[in-house]
């Protein structure tokens, strides 16, 4: 299962293309300097002079051609890439190779969400330079940071062992407040996580489920430039006092965004990260992969790479990476978001499991939490907020236009389909994609909507004024990706709808989406289809849907 | 090793880095044939090393490792997608505003990484790999200081627009910097002899110059490098401002929450609870 550094000879053909663009490299060698040859050196007279020019050339050439060709075939037999991974927790340059090797694994992402970002320039007709770079760069810095903190979170920089003490409370918290700078605080008080629980969080968004799951890996207080009062001990460590790193050996987190986290291109090598980071011998660690994979299901994954995985094949692979070190304390958040009910379901179970089995410590973060009740011990909610609460207040307003929900699981070809719809017909169809910020280039709310008018010919003004109809209280000079999941969405709403489009697409509108939100999401769609705009919407969510006359027919929920 | 050092010894091997890229000039005649070429070829890659051994500790954490890796990816990705000549025009519009934002150490060390995983990617890696790394790690490292320099004369560069110009004048005259010296290693070996713009070994150095000046001219400084050099203009003028937003915005760090919430303080609603565990306690496998 393990990948070797020096390829197998029954693998060499499917690895041939370093060997093939050499060949082709060299030929192109040779014919240049032909060329140089002949252009610069006098053109051979007669076909006798030919050949000998010919044969001058080659000869000459001769030592570079072997040299690109020797490399291209280098290049096919080892598998650098395979090598990279090991031994990153010592030896000279490690930060460098991790680099590398977070590099690597991040390109396919670029490289995807580059094709998606051409894709919606295509879509609205953006043909500025701007609008190709700057989403792109944005989306892979956002990647950046959060891989960023997925290293320290699993080891990376370690400098000392941190011996785990007493763990009959995994988690203590005494008058803890948390916060970041003056603007935002979460008090947390007291709190005492016995050995073996599990602690559902829920919690509207931004009233610091993350933040709360972070300050216990350290990250939040040390560096994220955070701050924290009181005292607050993990596994019997005084949390201010230890950076995320040493603590890797037994506090683990599943990030929000999974795929962001992670750090390796392939399956195998994301789930022995933390390990080769604790300095594992490899093969102790292909033991404890394997069995991982095993009990989460995965083991017909491991060779994957990972950018070819679904959200839910991604989600369980977060997991094993997560439990390989064997944690006494799980973190969670939002493992769910991105699941259908299939998908769901088995990430509980493995969760039951788990549990069952090894005694972990956990703290779940989640909205769906009716879908995870059943394993709590204890349940924190964080208090929802006042501001979100009076927006809340539901305005009724008739849709005219059909609005019409799309629910089907994961994998089901909602977004092909949609994607192939929209590009048909770019003039009356606009499509907001599952990733609003594909359609964001500018630096504020108000830039944003001030080039969307340019593109759409609309007057100045224009989508502005319709993204303050659909959120009110939008700070129009924020980044626009520093606004939240419910506002960004109504941001591309608002874009996509200046161009006056017959029908709107929105692809997963709901995902990441506090019950609040949903309810602003509601009242947003009644808005734009009483301006006369058809929506088509696709979801995972059954209830969400349920409110515009989707009821699940017996085979699907079956 | 402390920030002098590194700089010490980046220096020295910069030195003997360009003394390799210049063996048509410095060798002489018979080491000219064959000996000389291969020494840049085998010096290079070592020295290469030495380099990053010694900035490897100027890394300071996670997330600066994590950057370098995404953006030496977006670099990658956008050579790869440069529909126009030489691919090469964008991969310097990231290099130099990243490198103005984030340092002339960082900015060495993702030119660097950008070659490396480039080559890597398309199974390019040979003898040319840590030339292209050296000469696009020089641009970064330059524009590094240029991004300091502008800082330090702050009153006269107040104006986001005057400091984007100060770039793309940088970017400018690294595209024809860059050529120059990417043609200068390979001249003897792309050419070969017997023609106006060879390489003759053991001529005077002003004239293999003037012949290599030559062969520059025609065969890149007025076509690829040009187009290159434009671009870059380009893409720092239309994307530059956006891009050194989304930089400075990456590195300040953030809450996850929307800015313009205002003060919120809360309680969670439990308190003094202590949850029970539905198991007996198991020891710890791992200590």
């Amino acid at each position: 299962m393990r990948p070797r550094i020096l390829r197998s000879p029954r693998v060499w053909w499917s690895h041939r293309a370093p060997l093939t663009a050499s060949l082709v490299f060299a030929v192109a060698f040779v014919a240049l300097r032909l060329a140089y040859r002949v252009v610069f050196g006098g053109l051979p007279s007669g076909f006798d002079e030919w050949v000998a020019t010919c044969g001058a050339v080659l000869r000459a050439s001769a030592a570079f051609v072997a040299v690109i060709v020797f490399f291209g075939a280098l290049n096919t037999v080892i598998d650098v890439r395979g090598a990279l991974s090991r031994g990153l927790h010592r030896g000279p340059i490690r930060r460098l190779r991790t680099a590398l090797v977070v590099s690597l694994a991040a390109f396919p992402a670029v490289l995807d969400s580059a094709r998606e970002v051409r894709w919606a320039r295509r879509m609205r007709g953006d043909r500025s330079l701007r609008s190709l770079v700057a989403p792109v760069l944005e989306r892979s810095l956002e990647r950046g940071v959060a891989a960023g903190a997925s290293l320290e979170q699993r080891g990376f920089g370690i400098t000392r062992d941190v011996v785990h003490g007493m763990c009959d409370a995994p988690v203590v918290a005494r008058d803890v407040s948390l916060g970041f700078g003056a603007g935002w605080s979460l008090t947390v008080g007291d709190l005492r996580v016995a050995h073996g629980s599990c602690v559902l969080v829920t919690g509207d968004t931004g009233t610091g489920k993350t933040a709360l799951l972070r300050s216990l890996t350290g990250r939040l207080q040390i560096s994220a430039g955070g701050w924290q009062q009181g005292v607050l001990e993990v596994g019997g460590i005084d949390r201010r006092s230890a950076p995320p790193s040493e603590t890797a050996s037994f506090v683990s987190l599943v990030e929000q965004n999974v795929r962001d986290a992670f750090v390796a291109s392939v399956v195998f090598d994301e789930i022995a990260f933390t390990l080769r980071m604790m300095g594992e011998s490899e093969n102790q660690l292909a033991g404890a992969v394997s069995s991982i994979a095993q009990r989460v299901g995965i083991t017909h994954l491991l060779a994957r790479e990972i950018h070819t995985l679904s959200a839910g094949e991604a989600t369980l692979v977060a997991l094993a990476a997560a439990l390989v070190v064997r944690p006494s304390l799980l973190l969670l958040d939002e493992p769910l978001a991105d699941l259908d009910e299939v998908n769901t379901q088995r990430v509980v179970e493995v969760l039951t499991a788990v549990r069952r089995e090894t005694g972990v410590t956990m703290l779940i973060a989640e909205h769906r939490w009716d879908a995870v009740a059943e394993l709590a011990d204890l349940h924190v909610h964080l208090g929802s907020s006042e501001t979100a609460a009076a927006v809340a207040s539901k305005t009724d307003v008739s849709a005219r236009a059909s609005i019409t929900p799309l629910v089907a699981p994961n994998g089901a070809g909602k977004t092909t389909w949609m994607r192939g719809f929209a590009t048909a017909n770019p003039t009356h169809v606009r499509l907001v994609p599952e990733s609003p910020e594909l359609l964001f280039s500018c630096a504020s709310v108000t830039a944003e909507c001030t080039h969307n008018d340019r593109l759409t010919g609309s007057p100045v003004g224009t989508t502005l004024g319709l993204a303050q109809t659909l959120m009110p209280d939008v700070p129009v000079d924020a980044h626009p990706r520093d606004l939240s999941t419910g506002q960004r969405v109504a941001l591309a709403c608002a874009l996509q709808a200046a161009a006056l489009p017959d029908l709107l697409l929105l692809d997963e509108p709901t995902r990441g989406l506090d019950s609040m939100a949903r309810h602003r999401l509601d009242l947003m769609l009644r808005q734009l289809s009483a301006r006369g705009t058809a929506i088509i919407f696709a979801t995972h969510d059954a209830e969400f849907a349920s409110a515009f006359g989707y009821s699940p027919s017996p085979e699907v929920t079956a | 090793m402390t920030r002098g050092w590194q700089i010490t010894v980046l220096a020295l091997v910069s030195v003997s880095a360009l003394g390799a890229f210049a063996w048509p000039l410095v060798a002489d005649v018979e080491s000219a044939q064959a000996l000389a070429p291969v020494t840049a070829m085998t010096m290079l890659p070592v020295l290469l090393l030495v380099a990053a051994l010694a900035l490897d500790r100027s890394i300071a954490n996670g997330t600066t490792v994590a950057l370098l890796g995404v953006l030496a990816a977006v670099a990658t990705v956008l050579r790869a997608l440069g529909t126009g000549f030489g691919g090469f025009e964008l991969v310097f519009t990231v290099v130099i505003l990243s490198a103005s934002v984030l340092g002339a150490r960082f900015g060495f060390l993702l030119g660097l990484m950008t070659m490396v995983v480039s080559s890597l990617l398309w199974g390019g890696i040979g003898p040319w790999t840590a030339f292209q790394a050296f000469a696009l790690a020089w641009v970064g490292a330059g524009a590094g200081l240029v991004g300091r320099w502008s800082n330090t004369m702050a009153p006269l560069t107040r104006r986001r627009w005057i400091r984007l110009a100060v770039l793309a004048t940088y970017g400018v005259l690294s595209s024809f910097a860059f050529g120059a010296l990417m043609n200068l290693w390979f001249w003897p070996i792309a050419v070969g002899s017997g023609t106006d713009i060879s390489y003759v070994a053991g001529d005077p150095i002003a004239e293999n110059l003037r012949r290599f000046v030559g062969y520059s001219l025609v065969t890149s400084t007025l076509t690829w490098d040009t187009v290159r050099a434009a671009t870059t203009v380009v893409g720092i003028a239309l994307a530059g401002d956006v891009v050194l937003r989304a930089l400075t915005r990456a590195v300040t760090p953030r809450s996850t929450l929307p800015r313009g919430d205002g003060t919120q303080t809360r309680r969670s609603t439990v308190l003094d609870e202590v949850a029970v565990p539905p198991i007996a306690r198991r020891p710890r496998v791992r200590a």
